[in-house]
């Protein structure tokens, strides 16, 4: 802090000055906790009508699949793991929406004029509001464990089952990173793009983009599996285990659709102005 | 920094003379938008205890010098400090300063007591405390209806109700009164004096001079980006020796004025003109060059609107206009 042409004369000791007026300042009131940042911007997603409506769908899917597979699955296909898979259609998609208007409502509803004034350090903003999507993500996978076990006790009940009770645990282990990355991709397309259509259209718009490409062009076939996060990611909703060049895929993927956006955005954020 | 603002009660430890003393200190802030300068070299100082009327037309950057002291624009130079640290640095700062700055940016699906809840768990206070404020500012009936159903005047009181909720010792309220109704504009004035008068610091910005001359004890002027004058009352009216003419021949007029080499500060929308001389100078040229005159008085009775309207141009820009005058007069 350079000591201004203005006020040098008064402050001599500007250094220690402004230090004392910090620990002052410091006494007066801490800062929020992390933990409460994001308890904030978890209540944050779901107090609106729009967030819980999101929130109401998702949760109707996990049922409404979950009754689908029991009564019209082929026998053989009812089991906890496709019932499991089936109940988080709903989730996979729209997390990421979620995760998405998290972040942009700040512009777009122009609630950052709040948010960043009451907490200026926007790193605090971003970590709080992935943290809030990844809590959201474990409860959404939790509830569609609780939802399978239903739907199989409905299965048993008219029928309808096939195989044991137990959810396979690598299953749920693929599925919470599954969530846990679609967070990730959509706090960052949100911060890189700011308007919440645009980053849902453009988080969308990329696998359909590469997979006609991949599709069309043979050629680029081979690069997709490698680049496609639509492609890419499908083994993390498949029974069974994820081969080790899957991981690669889903490495490579996940650094140029994630991980790089996640960088760009956050860059971005920390230096945009809030109007 | 001797008599500290304590509305809070909280911040009574004394933190000595920062680099940024002065409860609101802004230092030589200028921000470019490319070529254009939006704030141009805009330093002053607020005080405990006082209101500042920060004035200017619109877009004069009343509001990128605001946003610039809460952090949320970056200055293109100069630096600015809250409670003499950079706001950025305060742990917690809606305890320490009240924020408004734009009453329409507010989530619409929210209630109003959802909305200063949310604010009420990132500073740390009681929830009694969303209650208290919304009384205070007479929105305690409308605080379970979404903000997007509210009227502007009532956006302004929610605005202002999350202001206080953090019980702050400095308020930075941009147009706080706009939308307001007269009963709501009554009632401000006397909450913002109440609060200065306690020790408060409050920095109020407003397009219209009306609206904090009541109310404030300094202003800031500001023009195209720049401080064009600034202090309390007295002081702005102070040497502005002057007077105001007015004749039925504006060019005739114009002309003796010149002859006399008589400087034309402003002219005035109703044909008035401000001159930099006494009224008997002015009365002289004027004889001289056979002028019939139909207005003559001392630049005293000029009022701190008028001042305000010649320093920052409202409904125009003056110094363009004074300029086309003078061609017109050659």
């Amino acid at each position: 802090m350079s000591t201004g042409t203005r006020t040098g004369t008064r402050a001599g000791g500007s250094r220690t000055d402004t230090a004392s007026a910090e620990a002052a300042l410091c006494c007066a009131s801490a800062a929020p906790s992390s933990w409460l940042l994001t308890l904030v911007e978890m209540r944050k997603m779901t107090d609106t009508r729009s967030g819980r409506w999101v929130l109401a769908v998702i949760g109707l899917t996990m049922v409404g699949m979950t009754c689908l597979v029991v009564f019209a699955a082929d026998p053989g296909d009812r089991t906890t793991a496709e019932l499991f898979l089936a109940s988080q259609t709903g989730l996979s998609l729209l997390l990421p929406v979620v995760a998405i208007v998290a972040v942009t409502a700040e512009w777009s509803q122009r609630d950052g004029l709040t948010t960043f004034a009451l907490v200026p350090v926007r790193g605090r903003i971003i970590r709080a509001k992935v943290q809030a999507g990844l809590i959201l993500a474990v409860c959404g996978v939790a509830l569609s464990a609780v939802v399978t076990v239903g739907g199989h006790a409905l299965g048993i009940a008219t029928g309808n089952a096939d195989g044991g009770w137990a959810i396979p645990l690598d299953l749920v282990a693929t599925r919470v990173l599954d969530c846990v990355i679609a967070v990730f991709a959509g706090v960052a397309f949100g911060m890189l793009l700011g308007s919440p259509l645009l980053s849902i259209l453009a988080f969308y718009a990329v696998p359909i983009v590469l997979g006609i490409l991949g599709g069309t062009v043979s050629a680029l076939d081979g690069t997709m599996t490698w680049i496609d996060p639509g492609r890419a990611l499908t083994p993390l909703s498949e029974v069974g285990d994820v081969s080790a060049s899957e991981w690669a895929h889903m490495a490579t993927s996940t650094a140029l659709f994630t991980v790089l956006p996640f960088a760009g955005g956050a860059w971005c954020l920390l230096r945009r102005e809030v109007k | 920094m001797v008599g500290r603002a304590s509305t809070s009660g909280r911040c009574a430890a004394e933190a000595g003379d920062g680099t940024l003393d002065g409860m609101i200190t802004v230092e030589n802030l200028s921000k470019r938008y490319g070529d254009h300068r939006a704030v141009d070299d805009v330093s002053f100082t607020c005080e405990p205890g006082t209101v500042t009327g920060f004035l200017g037309p619109n877009g004069a950057g009343k509001s990128t010098t605001m946003r610039m002291i809460c952090g949320l624009t970056e200055p293109s130079s100069g630096r600015s400090g809250v409670l003499g640290v950079p706001y950025r640095t305060l742990p917690n700062p809606g305890r320490h300063v009240g924020v408004l700055l734009d009453a329409a940016a507010r989530h619409p699906g929210r209630s109003g007591r959802e909305t200063l809840t949310l604010a009420a768990m990132v500073l740390g206070v009681e929830r009694s405390r969303v209650r208290e404020v919304l009384d205070d500012v007479g929105l305690a009936s409308a605080a379970h209806r979404r903000v997007g159903g509210y009227s502007f005047g009532m956006r302004q009181r929610l605005g202002i109700a999350q202001a206080l909720l953090g019980e702050p010792s400095v308020l930075i309220l941009d147009e706080p009164s706009s939308g307001l109704d007269p009963e709501g504009i009554h009632r401000m004035r006397g909450l913002l004096r109440d609060f200065a008068d306690r020790g408060g610091t409050v920095l109020l910005s407003s397009h219209l001079l009306l609206e904090v001359e009541a109310v404030a004890d300094r202003f800031v002027m500001i023009a195209h980006g720049r401080v064009v004058a600034q202090g309390v009352k007295d002081e702005l009216l102070r040497g502005r020796s002057g007077a105001l003419v007015r004749a039925e021949d504006r060019t005739a007029l114009h002309r003796a004025l010149a002859e006399a080499g008589l400087t034309v500060r402003q002219t005035n929308a109703d044909g008035g003109l401000v001159v930099d001389a006494g009224p008997a100078e002015v009365g002289r040229a004027a004889a001289r060059g056979d002028v019939a005159l139909v207005e003559l008085r001392g630049a005293d009775d000029l009022g701190l609107e008028e001042l305000f309207l010649s320093l920052t141009g409202s409904g125009g820009d003056p110094a363009d206009g004074s300029e086309t005058e003078k061609e017109a007069a050659r």
